[in-house]
């Protein structure tokens, strides 16, 4: 079997005996890619049974792109904000269009529930052991996530991208208020300096909701590039 | 492979600390540090947690990360007091007020300097591997870890090319930086999950080869001697000096 072959073949059995899989399972790479679903269909555990599934709801390949994007997301995020100094307020609004941008991509990608608060918890689990995030910040960050999960699943699921952008931009601003609560516990002798803090994530807010737009535009870019299958 | 170049590679005190004892240390630490308000403790605790990000990194490295945070803290300062000149009153200027609030990110900074610099990526994908965590949430967390070399690789690759194009500012960090970027990344995953199913990795537990070794006594006794340290700040908060805020 020639390499390309060998890297596209998929094994449903499961095993990783099986390196020479039939015809038929030998996948073409926009296929191997991304498994097409109807409009606006909701997302079920029925829903992409081509693939191996991971504790009954993930597939292998649907956690290797979330553990990929955890870290993409958390690095760039990181990349920017030294370009611009640390506190420079535009690479303040860009870092957080990006991660916002880079989370609906994800969520498009990976289209289950759960998904953003697996993808928060990886990259706050990476952050705290790698990049010094406080540890208080993790519980927070994953209660933020719950109650995004929570719209997500008001509205009617990871179906439509309207959907996603509300639970993404609902964590982001339970996370930077559960961050600012967090501040507040630190500086309560000196209340008065949580004010440059609160004008900071004033202003990362602002890159939060530019970032639902970026988001839905790239993802018109990725639909017609092939990337990401039709939805919502 | 290592995360950064900050590190003092494997060879200092902390690199040789167990990953779980350097994590519960800054689990113990970081709440230890937002309930105790007495500088006594907290100066107690910045010194130990000091002492120990001291032999985490290089001491030039460590200087640099204190003086970027000490101007990142200046700044705060000197916004917060511009505002009070508008809002009397908004700032208090006592010693205690200023001091406290300081130390607590000291302490909380250190200890998560000594997790962050003095362990190695595959390290910590050594331990990972051999935790018990579900499949979900080892197989992200894995990739993650591991693909953080590869990423950078790819942002120089992506940089470079930005380079030759056409443009300014914000459009050309989008065109030139991000778009390449998430092509890439998505490229980048579905490589390795194909790889990853070809393994046989799953929630069956294939990728946990590796047996978690145990802890050596140098982790045993470093744990003892920060809940000797954490008992003996509480001590100094409920029967030591009560400290009133001074005036300056």
């Amino acid at each position: 079997m020639s390499p390309p072959e060998s890297a596209l073949s998929s094994d449903p059995a499961g095993g990783g005996e099986g390196f020479f899989p039939a015809p038929a399972q030998v996948l073409t790479r926009a296929a191997a890619m991304e498994t097409p679903r109807p409009a606006g269909q909701a997302v079920t555990r029925a829903a992409a049974p081509d693939a191996r599934r991971s504790a009954g709801h993930w597939t292998t390949r649907d956690l290797v792109t979330v553990g990929v994007f955890a870290t993409v997301i958390k690095a760039a995020s990181i990349l920017v904000a030294l370009a611009g100094g640390g506190m420079n307020p535009v690479t303040l609004v860009v870092k957080n269009c990006l991660y916002v941008t880079l989370m609906l991509v994800l969520l498009h990608k990976v289209p289950r529930t759960w998904t953003l608060l697996l993808a928060v918890g990886t990259t706050s689990l990476v952050s705290l052991l790698l990049l010094g995030q406080g540890v208080l910040l993790v519980p927070s960050a994953l209660l933020a996530c719950l109650l995004g999960e929570g719209v997500i699943a008001l509205l009617g699921g990871y179906g439509r991208t309207r959907n996603l952008a509300a639970g993404i931009l609902t964590a982001e601003l339970f996370a930077k208020a559960f961050g600012l609560g967090l501040s507040w516990l630190s500086m309560r002798e000196q209340p008065a300096m949580l004010v440059p803090a609160a004008i900071f994530i004033l202003i990362g807010s602002a890159g939060t909701f530019l970032g639902c737009f970026t988001g839905v535009r790239f993802m018109k870019e990725l639909r017609h590039a092939g990337i990401i299958s039709d939805q919502g | 492979m290592r995360a950064s170049f900050l590190t003092r590679g494997e060879s200092g005190f902390a690199a040789a600390l167990d990953v779980r004892v350097k994590l519960a240390l800054c689990c113990l630490g970081s709440p230890a540090a937002i309930i105790l308000s007495s500088p006594l403790s907290l100066g107690l605790l910045a010194l130990l947690s000091g002492g120990l990000a001291a032999t985490a990194a290089k001491p030039a490295t460590l200087l640099k990360i204190y003086l970027f945070s000490t101007v990142l803290m200046l700044f705060t300062l000197a916004f917060t007091a511009a505002l009070s000149f508008i809002v009397p009153g908004l700032m208090r200027w006592d010693a205690y007020s200023l001091s406290v609030p300081y130390l607590r990110m000291l302490v909380s900074i250190n200890l998560l300097l000594t997790l962050a610099l003095s362990t190695p990526v595959h390290v910590l994908l050594t331990r990972l591997m051999g935790t018990r965590l579900p499949g979900w949430a080892l197989i992200p967390l894995s990739v993650a870890v591991r693909f953080i070399p590869t990423f950078i690789n790819d942002c120089a690759q992506i940089r470079d090319a930005a380079r030759l194009r056409p443009g300014k500012g914000i459009a050309r960090l989008w065109r030139g930086f991000v778009v390449p970027l998430v092509f890439r990344v998505l490229y980048s995953a579905d490589d390795l999950a194909m790889a990853a199913e070809l393994k046989g990795i799953d929630a069956a537990g294939r990728m946990r080869d590796a047996e978690l070794p145990g802890m050596a006594r140098r982790d045993y006794a470093l744990l003892v001697l920060a809940l000797l340290a954490l008992a003996l700040a509480g001590v100094l908060q409920k029967f030591g000096p009560n400290f009133k805020p001074l005036p300056m």
